[in-house]
């Protein structure tokens, strides 16, 4: 009897001691402890330009920052050959190259154009009654932007035809519209963009004057680039370098037919990402 | 004197279209990924040289993994970048439709530790966009890779990286019927595995990242008693339960302060929604419903919560008040909807919808509209945000064969537009990944 009691004793203990023991480790013995993380530190953009002069001319890194929208004087900044190489010269070459073959006046180049066209202009008057060749202008836009709408993006050579005989050289044909708009689309990566929160408030109106050849005459400029700089807001800024960078990457647009030059020598375009975010 | 504004207003419009501008709208871009050039970083010695090499190859491969942009074949290159303080000679650059340079320098400071110097430049507009240097011992060279690597993504997409961040997981092994669910850190792309928990006495379970700490909370489950919600500071390893509770605790998450920890409470087979001051230990009810309330998610506002509930028949997710007030269901959508997480950009919500036997991550706005799924599969589960939320990662499983063999767990991310879906590498089986805060 005493030693059935001290048999159950013991084995109570060991439950109990067990029971203990196995709560105990609720707690994983071994902890890999992650070591701390190195700090890395931060130069600051403003401390590195001060720091590192980007090569002879001075102007380069003063330019970058505070820039509002003077895109302009970038061609003399390549000029400068900061570079030890002679790479940049091919560079400056084009642009002023073009202006040449621009044949100057814009209002020659419009007078110019109806002469030269006899096809029957049912709308179109004789003169050149400024007031009246706007009204038409304006009217022929709209009705051009109602068929546009109506017109897949891909415009077959066949519209080509009616639309040059009615036109004329007054107004951008739906085809060429069409050729210019899947070109720019084409160059226009929008991959950073489209995940950018409120894509709807991300729109860039850009304006650019091209030479004859489909070259761009200078920089293009970005219509909305003040409103663009006040907003602080980042994607804007960023969809602002993406636009740009579409224009310029695309040029040039030697596509567009050089004997209706005046029907596309300017153009605005409005870069608009809502669409494509899906939201 | 209205009349004289709208004579105005004809003129300009006249002068405007005489001279015959062409207005055309982009709407359609392109979304292939940015073609960009990332020349090996210069290192004025050999040994510069090298780990200029070993960062770059860290570098190049964050770049690409984003799926925006697409670093051109380094065998291209007809320019090499001898200075990061020498212009560039864009045309060269431009023949192989590069768009952007980014141009870097690795030297060795005098005190021993490394600086990388990174110029970011515009093809097209022969401008830098930004310039920035980092000083770090050089063997921490991989995080010093990940913040440049942060540097051109914020400089190119206007948005703070997630590359210099790591991911807490449930590493899992063992066979099916006696899983093995430890607690893994490692880096946002796969390296530096290192085990957190043995996985011994507990199984770990839905680890979640504060986003304010070197902290996260986890569920553990035990096998004789109802599993428990804990802390765990993955700094100091320490660890502690949070409340005493008969029944189990499950599903908690930060506040986006990381100051409480909202979690579901189970009594009595009923579950509702609870928030805890980590501060004082108090806890709050928010939900009190004979339904099951689960997995709160507060956005980064603290504003308002997102929860799952069946109080309408099937699980959904609802909104509340961050005290628990003017709770409105916002899916309506068929099938389950489970884990809503609020986007660290306030904008959405994501979710897992179970649905006719298959998965889905999805994202919706916060007002219920527009619903998007982005992934699809035999199962799609756990999503968390990238910290600047333009990315989700998810765990996937395949089925098991009709042994129980076979069955596999992965950890995959997609961006929140549904593109660049990718596989990420863990040392085996993974499921509830949960992403860091971008490390201080």
């Amino acid at each position: 009897m005493r030693f059935g009691l001290l048999i159950s004793f013991l084995l109570h203990i060991a439950v109990v001691g067990a029971a203990f023991l196995d709560l105990l480790p609720i707690w994983p013995r071994q902890n890999t402890i992650i070591e701390p993380y190195i700090p890395l530190e931060l130069i600051a953009e403003a401390e590195l330009d001060l720091m590192t002069s980007v090569p002879a001319a001075a102007p380069a890194p003063v330019e970058e920052e505070p820039e509002p929208e003077p895109d302009l004087p970038e061609e003399p900044v390549e000029e400068e050959p900061p570079a030890p190489v002679k790479e940049p010269e091919p560079e400056p070459d084009p642009a002023p190259v073009e202006p040449e073959p621009e044949p100057a006046p814009v209002v020659e180049d419009e007078l110019e154009e109806p002469e030269p066209t006899p096809k029957p202009e049912p709308e179109k008057p004789e003169e050149l009654d400024l007031a009246a060749l706007s009204k038409l202008i304006d009217k022929e836009r709209e009705t051009e932007q109602q068929q546009q709408r109506q017109t897949p993006s891909q415009v077959t050579e066949e519209a080509e035809t009616p639309r040059e005989a009615v036109g004329a050289g007054d107004r951008l044909t739906a085809s060429d519209e069409a050729k210019m708009r899947a070109a720019v689309e084409r160059c226009w990566n929008a991959s950073a963009i489209i995940g950018a929160p409120e894509p709807e408030k991300l729109v860039v109106v850009i304006e650019m004057e091209l030479n004859r050849d489909g070259t761009l005459v200078s920089a293009p400029k970005v219509a909305n680039s003040l409103q663009i700089n006040l907003s602080g807001n980042r994607f804007w800024k960023v969809a602002e370098q993406a636009a740009l960078r579409a224009v310029v990457s695309c040029a040039p647009y030697d596509f567009l037919p050089p004997d209706r030059y005046a029907t596309w020598r300017e153009f605005r375009l409005n870069f608009d990402p809502s669409q494509m975010a899906g939201f | 004197m209205k009349n004289l504004f709208v004579f105005i207003a004809i003129i300009i419009t006249s002068l405007a279209s005489a001279n015959a501008r062409v207005t055309i709208d982009i709407t359609q871009g392109n979304v292939d990924p940015m073609p960009i050039a990332v020349p090996d970083i210069i290192g004025a010695t050999e040994p510069m040289a090298s780990l200029g090499r070993d960062i770059t190859s860290v570098l190049i491969d964050d770049l690409n993994r984003s799926g925006l942009f697409k670093v051109i074949d380094q065998r291209a290159y007809i320019e090499k970048p001898a200075s990061v303080n020498v212009r560039p000679t864009f045309a060269n650059w431009r023949i192989i439709n590069s768009q952007v340079l980014v141009v870097a320098e690795i030297e060795e400071l005098p005190d021993g530790r490394i600086q990388v110097a990174t110029r970011v430049w515009d093809i097209y507009s022969d401008e830098q966009l930004g310039a920035v240097a980092y000083k770090t011992p050089a063997d921490n060279w991989r995080r010093a890779a990940h913040k440049v690597a942060d540097f051109v993504y914020k400089t190119l997409t206007g948005e703070e990286g997630y590359f210099d961040t790591r991911v807490v997981f449930v590493y899992e092994s063992g066979p099916k019927e006696k899983r093995v669910k430890r607690l893994m850190i490692m880096d946002q792309d796969g390296a530096n595995p290192v085990p957190l928990t043995d996985g011994l006495n507990y199984q770990a379970l839905t680890p979640r990242f504060s986003p304010t700490q070197q902290q996260i909370t986890y569920m553990a489950m035990f096998d004789d008693r109802p599993g428990q919600v804990y802390l765990f500071n993955i700094e100091t390893g320490e660890q502690e339960q949070l409340g005493t509770f008969r029944g189990m605790t499950f599903a908690p998450r930060f506040s986006p302060d990381g100051r409480e920890v909202l979690m579901s409470v189970e009594r009595g087979g009923n579950s509702d929604v609870f928030k805890m001051d980590l501060s004082t230990r108090r806890l709050t009810r928010l939900t009190d419903h004979p339904a099951i309330d689960v997995s709160p998610s507060m956005s980064p506002d603290g504003r308002r919560i997102a929860f799952t509930s069946d109080r309408g028949g099937s699980q959904q997710i609802y909104t509340m008040n961050a005290d628990g007030s003017n709770q409105k269901r916002i899916t309506f959508g068929e099938g389950r909807y489970q884990t809503p997480v609020w986007s660290p950009r306030g904008d959405l919500i994501a979710f897992t919808r179970q649905y006719k036997g298959r998965f889905y991550i999805g994202v919706i706005r916060t007002d219920g509209t527009g619903e998007r799924l982005l992934t699809e599969s035999y199962l799609d589960e756990g999503p968390t945000w990238s910290p600047n939320g333009r990315v989700l990662m998810f765990f996937r499983e395949t089925p098991a064969r009709r042994d129980g063999a076979g069955g596999t767990a992965s950890l995959w991310s997609v961006d929140l537009t549904g593109r660049n879906l990718r596989k990420l590498r863990t040392p085996g089986d993974a499921s509830d990944p949960a992403w860091s805060p971008l490390l201080p």
